[in-house]
């Protein structure tokens, strides 16, 4: 059932209450003609387009109808079909979900864009098209493949991290308002599936600990400085500052001109072939790196140096992107946008990868930071 | 002008236009500037240009917007969380046009 009047006033769509009763006799016709338009106006569901019929929804830049198939494709569930508009106002805004459930006595098994009365065999025909019946339709596209049902045999289900997708990093609970008893299932299962997730970071966390204060006791005696090697010149220099001459080991006085030996390669090679999502588990180095990468220091960023917008430059993502990112600030990190946009894209990205960026940008600091995983 | 060679390269097309991917992006078949903000559910802003609004559950009061994740076809099932809406600030319709 679809809530109305007690969600409040939907942003971007006009609000319309009733008039005061008046007695019809005094009112004159144009006074009638208004009246009647505000109550049929209120009539209609708040959400339903001024322009577009119910399986349609406006698109106020294009000025055209678009189809609900060929947004969101078949409704991904049995049982469910397509809200209102799919869910949009006139003004683009997502004000509803897409789909909602068949009516009681309704069903549809078939994944078609409306439900029909159980049993009955066909589909019942989509409502007539636009309201105003002079709107355009917009271009046609092809209807994109069913999504995955987040139900499974009509129970909810809890989507963890441990879903098959590999970037699907958010937890979904699903609890239609019919299945109120089959809610213990899913609260059930939660934290079991919880302490197991804690017991392997645990476990994991425990065997990094160790590897590290091995490398830590190794580094300490083979190099003081582990981020910086200096004085081996059969060390082979992969990458440095464009200003510094090949081979050079040494830092500048300005400290902005360093060449670094791959540490990857050399120091920690087990870092170069682990994967870039590791990185979202180790929050710690992740808060650590966040906190050297992400400010941009001086009036405008002017000064800014090597940091995660640099990082982005490097791994192909547009400069608008990362302008978007930095406004996402402070509630929202943009190295951690931007490593789960890279994992999502790229799963086989490695460590490696990005320590070689860090070291493009002269990032010494945060690549000591990154060893630490090794 | 010097006397090289002019590279030329394909405009990004969106529908049967062409946009400026410095300032616009294609959303829908849709032409949209990069700082076009929508409604996500009743208090909750996403940018269309670079988010997905997608139902956390079919609670009509749960909504998570999720990144766009450049270069492929980005799906709410399998993107990333870009934040959580409540933290988000209202945004006013009418600044928009």
């Amino acid at each position: 059932m679809r809530k109305e009047c007690d969600r409040g006033a939907v942003a971007g769509s006009s609000v319309v209450t009733a008039p005061q009763a008046t007695d019809p006799a005094r009112m004159g016709p144009l006074r009638r003609l208004l009246t009647e338009a505000l109550l049929l106006a209120q009539a209609a569901p708040q959400e339903a387009s001024q322009h577009c019929g119910r399986l349609e929804y406006w698109n106020p830049d294009n000025r055209c109808c678009s189809s609900c198939l060929q947004r969101f494709g078949p409704p991904p569930c049995p049982d469910y079909e397509f809200s209102e508009n799919c869910g949009f106002n006139d003004f683009a805004d997502h004000v509803t979900y897409p789909f909602k459930e068949c009516p009681f006595g309704q069903c549809n098994p078939d994944n078609a864009e409306l439900c029909s009365p159980c049993g009955a065999g066909a589909t019942a025909p989509a409502p007539a098209g636009s309201r105003s019946g002079t709107q355009r339709r917009c271009r046609e596209k092809p209807v994109p493949p069913k999504e995955p049902c987040p139900l499974k045999s009509g129970k909810p289900r809890v989507y963890s991290s441990q879903e098959p997708s590999p970037s699907a990093i958010s937890s979904v609970s699903w609890t239609p308002e019919r299945n109120v008893t089959q809610q213990a299932l899913p609260n059930f299962a939660l934290p079991v599936v919880l302490v197991l997730m804690v017991l392997v970071l645990l476990v994991t966390s425990a065997v990094i600990l160790l590897l590290a204060q091995r490398c830590h006791r190794r580094a300490k005696v083979l190099h003081p400085y582990p981020g910086l090697v200096c004085g081996d010149t059969n060390i082979h220099t992969v990458f440095s500052l464009p200003s510094s001459s090949p081979g050079s080991l040494e830092a500048s006085d300005a400290g902005d001109k360093v060449s670094l030996v791959p540490l990857l390669g050399r120091e920690l090679p087990s870092l170069a072939s682990q994967p870039l999502s590791r990185l979202l588990d180790e929050l710690e180095v992740l808060e650590e790196l966040i906190v050297l990468l992400d400010p941009e220091p001086g009036p405008g960023g002017g000064m800014a140096r090597g940091t995660t917008r640099h990082l982005a430059a490097r791994y192909g993502v547009p400069a608008a992107w990362s302008t978007f990112a930095y406004s996402l600030r402070p509630s929202r990190s943009p190295l951690r946008a931007l490593i789960e946009m890279v994992v999502a894209r790229e799963p086989s990205a490695s460590l490696g990868q990005f320590g070689t960026h860090l070291a493009q940008l002269g990032r010494a600091d945060a690549l000591q930071v990154l060893s630490k995983l090794g | 002008m010097g006397p090289g060679l002019w590279l030329c390269q394909q405009a990004p097309r969106c529908g049967d236009k062409i946009y400026n991917p410095l300032e616009q992006c294609c959303n829908d078949d849709t032409i949209l500037p990069l700082n076009r903000t929508n409604l996500c559910g009743p208090n909750c802003t996403f940018w269309p240009c670079f988010e997905l609004c997608c139902p956390e559950s079919f609670d009509p009061k749960k909504y998570v917007v999720k990144l766009k994740v450049l270069g492929v076809k980005s799906r709410c099932y399998s993107s990333p969380i870009s934040g959580d809406c409540a933290s988000r600030k209202m945004f006013s319709h009418l600044e928009r046009y």
